[in-house]
């Protein structure tokens, strides 16, 4: 067996980096919309690279160099040790019915994933670390108070942050039970801090302490994955092929803790009795279509559906308390596609643009969250290159999103968004066995 | 067929047979390696440092964030009383801690506020700098210089004045204001006016002889124990006077130089009368009477909220101590401590009066942190108090106003404290 590559130990030296984004996102100030305010944050969606770049249609893209997280049947077409990092950067404008506007960037890790093919374009394996949500909104409300009788005015500004968000770490196994059939199965553990933070601070006043009040929930469990592709070669024409994909995750119990507290970092005390409790992610139901025509371009569109009026919880959320009855969660639809072109096919001594992948894409949501009962729509196009390198399996995607979410309509606020990723893919064939000739 | 050396084709959807491929050299790996790494670090600069944001209202009714505005409540006392504390009034008149910048000498009749006498101690030490020759030439005059500035009771008397000698060692850090220290022999007799400026007092010939050589050399601390300032036995002139003793001096002479020999460890002893009944919902906390205000606040129904700021006020009425020919003063600094119930006794703050609002108010972020304490049931006091300033001994009185309970949309007079609270 051959000792590990050097850029293998690089890229997992980088991903032990990028590891620490939980705890980096919380020390940074990474904002973004107000929406994320609803349920248990932005709903994040990632499956590779190349599909992201085709409006997110990856159910039924099949590919031996990217994993493909949108689908577990996919992997049992790895045939190269592949390891994927990407990280992205993102803006947001947000504007109100007045045409008043807040401006807000972030970045961060987009996501891990490594794949390791057990047989070669028969069974593989993946493990995959990636956000399943982010919270990351901050409003400010300025006020004045008067301390005392005949005291003169102190002037205060609220802080009204959120932060943090569910993770979702996989790990399953993908098999072609045929040609045309292949199969997946994966676990997904999900875990992460929602804090909902207000901040009061007295600007013009040494004397005034600094108030911070917390709200925090924090949740982790299990749930798995369950997928399936058929394929058909030659439909058309010599050299094509349909996909078929489709996949469910299941519910997800999530259990965890709410805790409300007072004051800066480690020095918190806790106000509220902690309380114990669970939450109910929906399933999460994939439909895709994808089309080969030849080894030049590919054609892929997606349905994916969140029945988000199931949520269940014991906690409350934004758009969502048990208590009061509150719930402002409706069932989430998506639909994209896309399509991708290499121009100089598989042939290894094309020129260097021939061999670069460049990709569209676009997709339309109807969001999960319908505040004052208005149902909100996104509506992006995307965008991305893979760039090829000296090593034949590996590749620099870059990928571009930019859309626009919701409404100035009476209270609400309407998103223009952009996003950059990069994403090194990395792809190595080990356990070659030495042949002699 | 394969060739040693030679890898399998890496394409997305070639055969699994390995094909010849073009030789790449560890080098070029490297690099390419290198390469895309570097391409995706020069991405986290961007990502962690160039986040940030332009915050705003806009958003605010999404969030759906209300009723959470800083709110004031205004907790008045439930406990006000007078208790026992001793006055420290020794110290060092310079910059020395504990540092005591008045001492008081004097007598006098008063109903209000109890009957007052005092008499102080003083020494003095060698000043940093002496002119040149100055310890070889002979002393010929020696003069004490007290500067005034305070005035207890009638200003318009003369006021009598012994000036002893102190035989022995004493020491005033830590002494309470009732203690007597052994003086000796009597070496100045003067009377002056309540109203002098400057009290001069010439030391005998006599007793400049005997300390000729001592206050010109290094043994002066050593081997002067100062002096004893007092009234003639049984004299009541009806005024106490304090002297600055920053300001005071001993002033020596020889023939050619004039150097003054800064007060160093002084004390006051001070003997307070009872007091008469206060005026209906008045309290009267009196310096120099070893006594000081005990007070506590109910905060039940304020528990485990966050605070922003305290104000701790005391509303006075200085009418209490007006009387036609006779001064009083209300302090100008007062002190708020906390006591823990382990009896330690803690200070908080200084304050200063507010004449505007006739007012003490003690307001800091440390007021506040303590303040919180109490609020999370995590207090270490039991109780607050609040005494004058003790490093500028006096006979001032704080006349607080404690009660009526206002009526509604009236503002409260009684000791309070003023809580910010951001629920």
């Amino acid at each position: 067996m051959r000792s590990i590559p050097t850029g293998i130990l690089s890229a997992i030296l980088f991903a032990g980096f990028l590891l620490a984004e939980p705890a980096l996102a919380q020390s940074t100030n990474n904002y973004g919309s107000p929406y994320s305010r609803f349920g248990v944050g932005e709903r994040l969606v990632l499956t590779s690279s190349m599909t992201d770049a085709m409006g997110g249609a990856g159910t039924a893209m099949r590919s031996s160099l990217y994993t493909n997280l949108a689908n577990p049947a996919q992997w049992a077409d790895l045939s190269f040790v592949g390891f994927s990092a990407a990280a992205q950067v993102r803006g947001t404008e947000t504007t109100d019915a007045a045409d008043a506007t807040s401006r807000a960037s972030g970045g961060g890790v987009r996501g891990i994933e490594f794949g390791i093919p057990i047989s070669s374009r028969k069974v593989g394996m993946t493990f995959a670390f990636r956000p399943y949500s982010r919270v990351d909104y901050r409003a400010i409300e300025d006020g004045e108070i008067v301390p005392d009788e005949g005291d003169t005015p102190v002037a205060y500004r609220h802080n009204f942050e959120g932060t943090g968000g569910l993770y979702q770490f996989t790990a399953g196994l993908g098999v072609r039970l045929s040609p045309a059939i292949s199969v997946g199965a994966s676990a997904e553990m999900f875990f992460g801090t929602i804090e909902y933070l207000q901040r009061t601070e007295f600007p013009e006043n040494d004397e005034y302490l600094e108030t911070r009040t917390a709200r925090s929930t924090r949740l982790s469990g299990v749930t798995g994955t369950l997928g399936a592709i058929v394929s058909k070669n030659n439909v058309f024409g010599e050299g094509d092929a349909i996909h078929i994909g489709a996949s469910i995750t299941l519910p997800a119990v999530l259990r965890g803790d709410f805790v409300q507290t007072l004051g800066v970092s480690l020095d918190r005390d806790t106000i509220a009795t902690a309380l114990d409790g669970s939450v109910t992610l929906p399933l999460s139901a994939r439909f895709g279509l994808a089309y080969t025509g030849s080894e030049h371009w590919s054609f892929a569109a997606d349905i994916l559906y969140e029945p988000w009026s199931s949520f269940e919880s014991d906690f409350a959320f934004g758009g969502f308390d048990p208590v009061s009855g509150i719930n402002s969660l409706k069932d989430r639809l998506r639909a994209g596609g896309g399509f991708q072109v290499v121009p100089g096919g598989r042939r290894r001594t094309a020129g260097y643009f021939a061999r670069t992948a460049y990709r569209l894409g676009a997709y339309a949501e109807r969001s999960f969250y319908a505040p004052f009962d208005t149902n909100l729509n996104t509506f992006a196009l995307t965008a991305g290159v893979s760039l090829p390198t000296v090593v034949p399996a590996a590749r620099f995607d870059l990928g571009l999103e930019a859309g626009m979410r919701g409404t100035t309509d009476g209270m609400l606020v309407r998103d223009i968004f952009i996003r950059g990723t990069a994403t090194i893919n990395f792809g190595e064939r080990w356990f070659v066995r030495r042949r002699l000739g | 067929m394969a060739r040693l050396g030679d890898r399998a084709d890496n394409s997305t959807a070639s055969s699994p047979r390995a094909r010849a491929l073009p030789y790449i050299s560890p080098t070029a790996l490297c690099r390419s390696y290198l390469l895309a790494a570097s391409g995706v670090l020069l991405l986290l600069p961007v990502l962690f440092l160039g986040a940030c944001q332009d915050p705003s209202g806009v958003g605010l009714d999404v969030i759906g964030e209300e009723g959470a505005d800083p709110r004031v409540s205004v907790v008045a006392a439930d406990s006000v009383m007078l208790d026992d504390e001793a006055d420290i009034t020794g110290g060092f008149a310079n910059s020395v801690t504990p540092t005591q910048s008045r001492i008081l000498v004097g007598a006098t009749m008063d109903a209000l506020l109890g009957d007052a006498s005092a008499f102080a101690y003083l020494d003095v030490f060698t000043p940093g700098e002496i002119p040149e020759g100055f310890r070889d030439r002979t002393i010929i005059s020696a003069t004490l210089r007290l500067v005034r500035d305070y005035v207890y009771g009638d200003s318009m008397v003369s006021v009598p004045l012994e000036l002893h000698r102190m035989d022995s060692e004493w020491s005033p850090i830590g002494a309470p204001a009732d203690t007597t220290f052994d003086a000796g022999a009597l070496l100045v007799e003067a009377t002056v006016a309540a109203t002098d400026t400057l009290v001069v007092l010439d030391l005998p010939a006599s007793w400049v002889t005997e300390y000729d050589a001592i206050l010109r050399s290094d043994t002066l601390a050593a081997s002067l124990d100062g002096f004893q300032l007092r009234l003639p036995d049984g004299v009541v002139p009806g005024a106490v006077m304090g002297f600055n003793t920053m300001q005071s001096s001993l002033r020596v002479m020889t023939a050619q130089d004039t150097v003054d020999y800064p007060l160093f460890e002084v004390f006051t002893h001070i003997e307070r009368g009872t007091a008469a009944r206060p005026p209906a919902n008045r309290i009267v906390l009196r310096d120099g009477a070893g006594e000081t205000l005990a007070l506590t606040f109910p905060f039940n129904d304020l528990e485990r909220q966050p605070l922003a700021n305290a104000i701790v006020r005391l509303s006075v009425d200085p009418s209490v101590l007006d009387e036609p020919g006779f001064a009083r003063a209300l302090p100008e600094t007062i002190v708020l401590f906390g006591r823990t119930e382990a009896g330690e006794r803690v200070a908080i703050l200084n304050t200063d009066l507010d004449e505007t609002t006739n007012s003490y108010s003690f307001s800091s972020a440390t007021l506040t942190a303590v303040i919180q304490e109490a609020l999370l049931e995590r207090s270490i006091f039991e109780r607050f108090e609040i005494s004058v300033l003790s490093s500028s001994a006096s006979l001032d009185a704080i006349p607080l106003i404690i009660g009526p309970e206002p009526a509604e949309n009236e503002a409260d007079t009684r000791p309070r404290v003023a809580l910010t609270l951001v629920p």
